[in-house]
């Protein structure tokens, strides 16, 4: 690199990094500084969220000679205001490991070998022709909004299939149905923006530090200021957001039931509950088996539910000083602090996750801790946009979009509309939850196995189901059965597939996300992908189209193609012809198409064109007089969202008793399916870490993550370790009774578990934590737990 | 050779503390590859990281969140415009 250019680059860094810093203390945001003079004039800027979790950061993406050479934070977005962590500023090296997938790929013999597109989309259509039904589709937060669109017409109107499920029923399913049975519509009330106004952020069983640094720092940089936040970290080990918090309160593997039961007793008993909030919008619920919406109670059945969750009664169940509990219930009852909830894994992938949600909510509400800045219970989601393409989209087997059930008439119907179907168009039964749909395919079909053949996009099975061992693995020994991926790189997953298909990723294509705040982030393709690496949203619709060629099915109740296309002047667009994929922009028209589902819930989304401009809006949406689009932050709240009636100053609109309610409940304490015993002692817990995403597909491309965390390992307590004579990086086994796992010890390590726990993080794919992990799940989200089993340790020389 | 603008949050007391803010710059300017590009905004410190290889960024990295007082590190610029294709972390493995 040339002097010259040198200077350059560091001129541009020290003013981005400048203009970051003064924008992160509150000061008006800058302009971006001006990138494109300070590199030199062959460097191209552009928008685009980061492709990474959830929090939606969006950077500037700098391009010369068709390649991405730089990454920027983005001062004017109001997400990360110019920072970005360490995962993200490495971003544009996703892109560019040595083993890109660039051709489709066919088990032949054992042996993958490249075919080609022709031959792979039909071959995915011979197995769509023999049994439509036994065809199934598995997808991810992290397809696009348009691509998820397309997948969900694919598969609901298409194929007349609700074969299909994304990755994000391992993910955030709990948070969904904890928000439908609260609230009866999805999704948070609140916003990031309640993390500056915020005197006290509870983490329930949440790692912000690691998972979501960016919106950890807005939460440090509040102290830098000298402003006091009081962080409150109730977690089953010791993490990076510990250190940061005043107060650590460690509870047993599912007692965070109980914590919150305790919370809400103590708020009875000493008469701290906002009697006139829940006089005014809530109602009580209790459960009943069986059923998400539970059923009513009274104030007294509640209280006398609440009866025995003394502190002292929830000191013995969760290991956590009547002290603490005493202490949290005296800030939820102090009407004058703001409260902010945070959560994500490990109150979802719970099996009580759905009941867990709906006690923190409960907590809020009771409180009257709710709808003003700084008071909101909030889920966060690892994906970048499993709200958007997930929860929003509607591409889970039960969903349609914008909030929609297949089970609802009232929604088929607008379905149909929209879709041009006759009556009677979409089926009214759910399909398969993810991992029904993976039993099932592991299951030969004499024996009720009736799913022939998957087709995984952006997501990585393989490694991150849970008990592979069962879910998996029988699969690729029964000939009948044909797993087709697309992927962006080699995986656990594309290794044990029958058909391989080369996929574009992040800025290689068109695309929009949705992230954990409800907003909706554009951006668009700026360098081409490698080699015959195409479009997911390409990829399903070039298989649609042969189906509608060859009369199986795709087309609406006038025989058109479902993805018909047009050019402005009125012209079909062969969009299933990859030269032509480009020649409209495909995303706008199916987000247009989407955005006429989004006001059924009051989820209201603005033309694309809007979202070129911003940098993401949050839904609602809504027109102004002046044909201006204002987005929401605080949602059921008059002062800022439209939808509340005249005169009210809270309303909760999809209540599910229909009064403008929301649902505080009542849920027990119950064990969890299984716990340590004589025979497996230990505790397991898996997760996370800063330097990986997930499954590591994208981060272990990336050297210098890939060196700073370069394999798994177990945490594991030094008592237990002494106990067990093991030294740190000492190799041992850990077993459960579905499986075993041969990895080193970190003692002391980044986190730390208590006597009789261990963590193993699940982003190595040569060491498969998921051959161990159990798949009970969660009886309404269907979301399996990955946060606890029972597991016994040994040295491996032993 | 990459060539980062990241921002340094700093603990309360670095500003508060006598001296404190007078260290923490020294131990800033001893620390290779790293040089100040303005001065602390409300608790928020400017710095342009420069170094040979990844290997370096990544160390330099790691001895900045290690400083005393540093409560967290972001990035807002990365350069990595000479590129070279990385290994695969999973060369073997593959079909």
């Amino acid at each position: 690199m040339n002097s010259e250019r040198r200077s350059f680059l560091k001129l541009t860094a020290m003013a981005a990094a400048t203009a970051a810093a003064s924008r992160a203390t509150g000061a008006p945001a800058p302009a971006n500084p001006d990138l494109r003079d300070r590199l030199g004039g062959g460097v191209s800027w552009q928008k685009a969220p980061c492709r990474f979790c959830g929090t939606g950061c969006h950077v500037q993406v700098g391009v010369e000679a068709g390649t991405v050479v730089a990454i920027a934070g983005d001062t004017a977005a109001e997400v990360n205001k110019g920072l970005l962590c360490v995962k993200g500023y490495h971003v544009g090296l996703a892109l560019y490991g040595a083993d890109r997938l660039t051709r489709p790929l066919l088990r032949v013999d054992g042996k993958q070998v490249p075919i080609s597109w022709e031959r792979a989309i039909g071959i995915i259509t011979d197995r769509i022709a023999a049994d439509p039904k036994g065809f199934a589709l598995y997808g991810s937060g992290q397809w696009t909004i348009p691509e998820g669109y397309a997948a969900n017409k694919f598969m609901k109107a298409g194929l007349r299939s609700n074969q299909i499920d994304p990755n994000a029923r391992l993910c955030m399913a709990s948070a969904v149905t904890g928000f439908l049975a609260t609230y009866g519509v999805d999704e948070p009330a609140g916003c990031f923006d309640d993390l500056e106004s915020a005197d006290v952020i509870i983490l329930w069983g949440n790692n912000p530090a690691e998972m979501h640094p960016v919106l950890f720092s807005r939460i440090v940089d509040r102290r830098s200021r000298g402003e006091t936040v009081t962080i409150i970290d109730i977690g089953t080990r010791r993490t990076r957001s510990t250190a940061h918090a005043q107060h650590f309160l460690q509870f047993k593997p599912q007692t965070d039931m109980a914590i919150a039961n305790g919370v809400a007793h103590l708020l009875l008993n000493n008469g701290t509950w906002d009697k006139d909030f829940v006089s005014r919008y809530c109602a009580f619920r209790g459960p009943l088996e069986g059923e998400l919406n539970g059923q009513a109670i009274t104030f007294e059945a509640y209280t006398a539910a609440l009866a025995e969750y003394t502190p002292e009664y929830v000191e013995k169940l969760s290991g956590v000083p009547a002290a603490d509990i005493r202490m949290l219930a005296g800030l939820f009852g102090d009407r004058k602090k703001r409260i902010t909830s945070l959560w994500c894994m490990g109150m979802n992938q719970h099996t009580r996750g759905t009941a867990m949600n709906t006690l923190v909510h409960g907590l809020h509400l009771l409180s009257g801790h709710f709808g003003r800045p700084g008071d909101a219970p909030t889920s966060l989601t690892g994906q970048p946009s499993a709200c958007g393409t997930v929860r929003e989209v509607g591409t889970s087997c039960h969903a349609l979009p914008g909030g929609g059930v297949v089970t609802k008439e009232k929604h088929r119907h607008l379905a149909e509309k929209v879709w041009n179907l006759p009556e009677g168009g979409i089926l009214d039964k759910p399909g398969y939850h993810a991992v029904e749909m993976w039993k099932r395919f592991s299951t030969p079909k004499a024996e009720g196995g009736d799913i022939h053949t998957i087709w995984v996009q952006v997501t990585n099975p393989a490694q991150t189901l849970p008990n592979l061992h069962t879910l998996v693995d029988p699969s690729r020994k029964d000939p009948d059965k044909f797993l087709i991926v697309s992927d962006v790189y080699p995986t656990a997953t594309t290794r044990i597939a029958d058909l391989v298909l080369p996929s574009a990723m992040w800025v290689e294509k068109n695309g929009m996300y949705g992230n954990s705040e409800r907003r909706t982030q554009q951006w668009f393709k700026q360098v081409k992908p490698p080699g015959e690496a195409r479009d997911d949203g390409w990829q399903l619709i070039a298989v649609a189209h042969e189906v509608y060629r060859r009369g199986l099915g795709m087309k609406d109740k006038d025989g058109a193609f479902l993805f018909h296309t047009v050019d402005a002047k009125g012209a079909p667009v062969p969009i299933w012809d990859w030269p032509h994929y480009y020649d409209v922009n495909v995303d706008e028209r199916l987000f247009n198409e989407y955005r006429l589902f989004s006001t059924m819930k009051h989820k209201n989304l603005a033309p694309y064109q809007e979202y070129v401009k911003a940098h993401g809006l949050r839904w609602p949406v809504v027109e102004q007089p002046d044909g201006t689009w204002k987005e929401t932050r605080w949602r059921f709240a008059s002062f800022d969202d439209s939808f509340v009636a005249k005169g009210k100053e809270f309303e909760f609109y999809h209540s599910t008793t229909e009064d403008g309610r929301a649902q505080i409940w009542f849920n027990p304490y119950t064990p969890p399916p299984e716990s340590p015993d004589g025979d497996y002692p230990f505790w397991l817990c898996t997760g996370r870490v800063l330097e990986h995403w997930h499954s590591g597909t994208l981060t272990g491309r990336i050297p210098p993550l890939r060196e700073a965390m370069p394999q798994a390992y177990v945490e594991m307590h030094r008592a237990d370790a002494r106990n067990l004579g093991i030294t740190n990086g000492e190799t041992v086994i850990v077993e459960s009774r579905r499986g075993n796992l041969k990895l080193p010890v970190w003692i002391d390590g980044r986190g730390s578990p208590p006597p009789g726990s261990l963590f193993i993080p699940f982003f190595d794919e040569r060491l498969l934590v998921n051959h161990v992990t159990l798949h009970d799940y969660d009886p309404f989200s269907k979301q399996p737990d990955y946060k606890k089993c029972a597991v016994r340790v040994r040295r491996a020389t032993a | 050779m990459p060539v980062l603008g990241v921002v340094v949050t700093l603990a309360p007391e670095i500003g508060t503390c006598p001296g404190g803010l007078a260290s923490f710059t020294d131990a800033i300017a001893r620390t290779p590859g790293v040089a100040m590009v303005g001065e602390p905004d409300h608790g928020r410190l400017p710095l342009v990281l420069e170094t040979e290889d990844r290997e370096g960024d990544e160390s330099v990295w790691a001895a900045l969140v290690s400083l005393p007082g540093v409560l967290a590190v972001d990035l807002a610029f990365a350069d990595f415009s000479d590129l070279s294709e990385p290994p695969s972390p999973l060369q073997g493995l593959s079909s």
